[in-house]
């Protein structure tokens, strides 16, 4: 799907929310699903793949066994979290978890996935984690805003030294930046990498680049978490039956039916 | 058309000459306006090789970050939106092994512009104070792109060679006329005046009063007028000279020769010795009063003359004295006679004398005293006196219708009488 045609369906779904009764969808069965692009969780369709990762064949799997049909809308997380707040996405599949609960919109109780985190390294690197000591002098890569470096404040505060910015290279971009990170590492660009290991995993399968790369563990120290949120425009009652059939479906999925999504996509949980 | 079939082979050199200078002044700002066309088109390219140099340095970083970072997509953009730069013709970007990553051009090969030039610079990324090369960019612009640039340039630079020729054309038609091609022809019209009058004493007169080349020209037509004037004058003057002195002599000749022609007749008509009559005029001047006697019905006589034993003269005194005899004689005869008588040596010692309206008697009064004259003189040469005498015959024509020669022939007679009868007698 070409990029004008990104932006131009959000806009298009907009107007037709716009004329068309609130009411009216929500006593529907439709489900409107709002989400960016994160493989191997979430990926937009394209010529090449209708795979649309493991949250949305969750998702897909548990609201259509209720009745449900879901109607997704391919959008920058920041719209997306937009469309929520306005009520024209009922919910949005994976959205990090904080305690805070965000006014315009309602987390479901169900984490869909506890992840850890991982380094890439090239595959002659016998260098692993074991603290923030140990990355000190290795030039590592990052994505500007990516969460998964909170899961160690040690390691946030690292990068965002402005003494260790000769080592630190920020790579700017969308849903390439984790694609090229790990190219750069094969060239000797960087050292390494750390993100979510099913990320990872995913990215360096598609790539196949394991004979170059390898991912290490343990990554960083604490885990992150990530639940699907649901619009508070959604009435109380539609929308708690909403979260509840996620929270339902999700548990239900656990072990072997989640194990069986993963390996769709080629990745498996390790700890 | 034929004003430009006139410019192109014109018959007069003033236009020749107009042919060759607007000719020569043309190319030469038509090379002129090239050398101005092909240093705008320079400089300008220059200033675009200039900007595309600034445009790499602003773009060399971020396409250095994106080859680093394997950024395809920033890559695309940046490439995307160089290409639609107005200046930029193409964009070549290389990896480090000189293989083509990205070549965009914003032409099509089948209208490709005229000349391309480029702009190249190393890509690279600086790591632990290392440079680490990562490939080449590679910027291209092209004539049209200077051609669009330079057009306004080249329009003013286009017009203002073309009003320069125009009005340094018209000027020099302006100025060639009022200063030259004007007073020439009036030089020429006036040349013409005085050559077709043939009035050299005219002056050539410009209305021109500058002091210049013309004005000297004029100076020298006119002294050479004023010389051929002084020559024509003084070639007159010679030819009348010499037409008077032609004339002075002709007629200097022609008198000498009315002279010579009055001594031939008088030769002709005289005797050598006595200056009288000779035998033939004699006689045909009194044949001639005869008929005119017998016209009027008038006598006329005919006296005939021998000096008596004039042999004896000569051969006593010799023959100078005997001339000077024969001239004494005519001498004294001419004394005795009239305007109107003929008196002429008719031989030797033998004189006639005709008398018109002269009768017999009259005729024999003046023989008489004819005779008596001569017998009664003497004459003094050398210391001798000489005396001699002279017998007379008379004959008259009486109303006669009788002719000269037998008047003579009758006088003849009488004489031979006159000397039978003793000489110094007149028989009648």
């Amino acid at each position: 799907m070409s990029k004008d045609k990104k932006t131009l369906l959000p806009l298009l779904f907009m107007l037709f929310l716009t004329g068309t009764s609130t009411a009216n969808i929500y006593h529907t069965k439709t489900l409107n699903v709002c989400y960016d692009e994160w493989p191997p969780m979430t990926m937009f369709t394209s010529e090449e793949s209708a795979a649309r990762g493991v949250v949305i064949d969750m998702l897909d799997q548990i609201y259509t066994s209720k009745g449900y049909t879901p109607e997704y809308f391919e959008v920058p997380l920041a719209r997306g979290l937009t469309m929520v707040a306005d009520g024209l996405c009922d919910m949005l599949p994976e959205y990090v978890y904080s305690k805070n609960s965000e006014k315009d919109f309602e987390y479901a109780t169900e984490a869909t996935f506890v992840y850890t985190s991982a380094f890439v390294v090239r595959r002659d690197d016998s260098w692993v984690y074991n603290g923030i000591q140990s990355i000190k002098g290795k030039r590592i890569a990052t994505g500007p805003g990516w969460d998964y470096s909170s899961m160690s404040v040690a390691y946030q505060n690292y990068i965002d030294d402005p003494n260790n910015s000769n080592l630190v290279e920020l790579i700017a971009g969308k849903d390439d930046v984790v694609d090229r990170i790990l190219r750069m590492i094969r060239e000797g660009r960087v050292d390494l990498y750390a993100d979510n290991d099913l990320v990872l995993q995913y990215v360096l399968n598609r790539l196949n680049l394991n004979d170059d790369l390898k991912i290490v563990r343990p990554g960083l120290e604490n885990k992150l978490m990530e639940i699907p949120i649901f619009s508070k425009k959604i009435p109380l009652a539609k929308r708690q039956e909403l979260i509840k059939v996620w929270n339902e479906g999700r548990l239900a999925m656990k072990g072997k039916k989640e194990n069986m999504l993963l390996k769709k996509y080629n990745v498996t949980f390790e700890e | 058309m034929l004003v430009f079939s006139t410019f192109i082979r014109p018959k007069n050199l003033s236009q020749k000459m107009m042919r060759v200078i607007f000719s020569i002044y043309l190319g030469v700002t038509c090379l002129i306006t090239g050398i101005q066309f092909l240093t705008e088109y320079l400089k300008t390219q220059d200033s675009i090789l200039s900007e595309l140099k600034q445009l790499e340095e602003t773009v060399r970083e971020p396409i250095s970050s994106s080859l680093w970072q394997y950024n395809q997509n920033q890559l695309g953009v940046l490439v995307a939106g160089l290409i639609k730069m107005p200046i930029i013709e193409g964009v070549d970007i290389f990896d480090k092994h000189a293989q083509t990553m990205i070549s965009k051009r914003s032409f099509t090969p089948v209208s490709a512009p005229t000349s391309i030039f480029d702009t190249k610079a190393d890509l690279s990324w600086t790591l632990n104070d290392q440079q680490i090369f990562l490939g080449s960019l590679v910027l291209y612009s092209s004539s049209e792109v200077v051609l669009d640039r330079v057009l306004f340039g080249f329009s003013l630079i286009a017009i203002t060679a073309i009003i320069k020729l125009s009005v340094l054309f018209w000027l020099f038609i302006w100025a060639f006329d009022r200063y030259l091609a004007r007073p020439l022809k009036e030089l020429m019209s006036q040349v013409n005046e005085v050559q077709l009058n043939q009035d050299v004493s005219k002056r050539i007169i410009l209305s021109n009063t500058d002091s210049n080349e013309l004005s000297q020209l004029q100076n020298h037509m006119n002294m050479m007028l004023s010389a051929i004037e002084k020559d024509q004058q003084q070639l007159l003057e010679d030819e009348q000279a010499k037409r008077n002195w032609l004339e002075m002599a002709v007629a200097k000749r022609t008198e000498e020769l009315q002279i010579l022609n009055e001594k031939l007749k008088i030769l002709a008509k005289n005797d050598s010795l006595t200056g009288i009559l000779n035998r033939g005029s004699f006689f045909e001047a009194a044949e001639h009063l005869l008929l005119l006697s017998q016209r009027r019905e008038s006598p006329a006589s005919f006296i005939l003359m021998d000096l008596d034993n004039f042999k004896i003269v000569n051969d006593t005194f010799g023959h100078f004295s005997g001339d000077k005899v024969l001239i004494h004689f005519t001498h004294t005869i001419h004394t005795f006679l009239r305007e109107s008588d003929l008196f002429g040596r008719l031989g030797g010692e033998e004189f006639g004398i005709f008398l018109s309206d002269t009768g017999i008697d009259d005729a024999y009064q003046l023989a008489d005293k004819l005779r008596h004259a001569i017998s009664n003189s003497a004459l003094e040469i050398d210391g001798e006196t000489i005396t001699y005498t002279v017998s007379i015959g008379i004959e008259s024509s009486e109303l006669k219708n009788i002719s000269i020669d037998e008047l003579f022939k009758s006088a003849d007679s009488k004489l031979y009488g006159a000397k039978d009868k003793g000489r110094n007698y007149v028989e009648r």
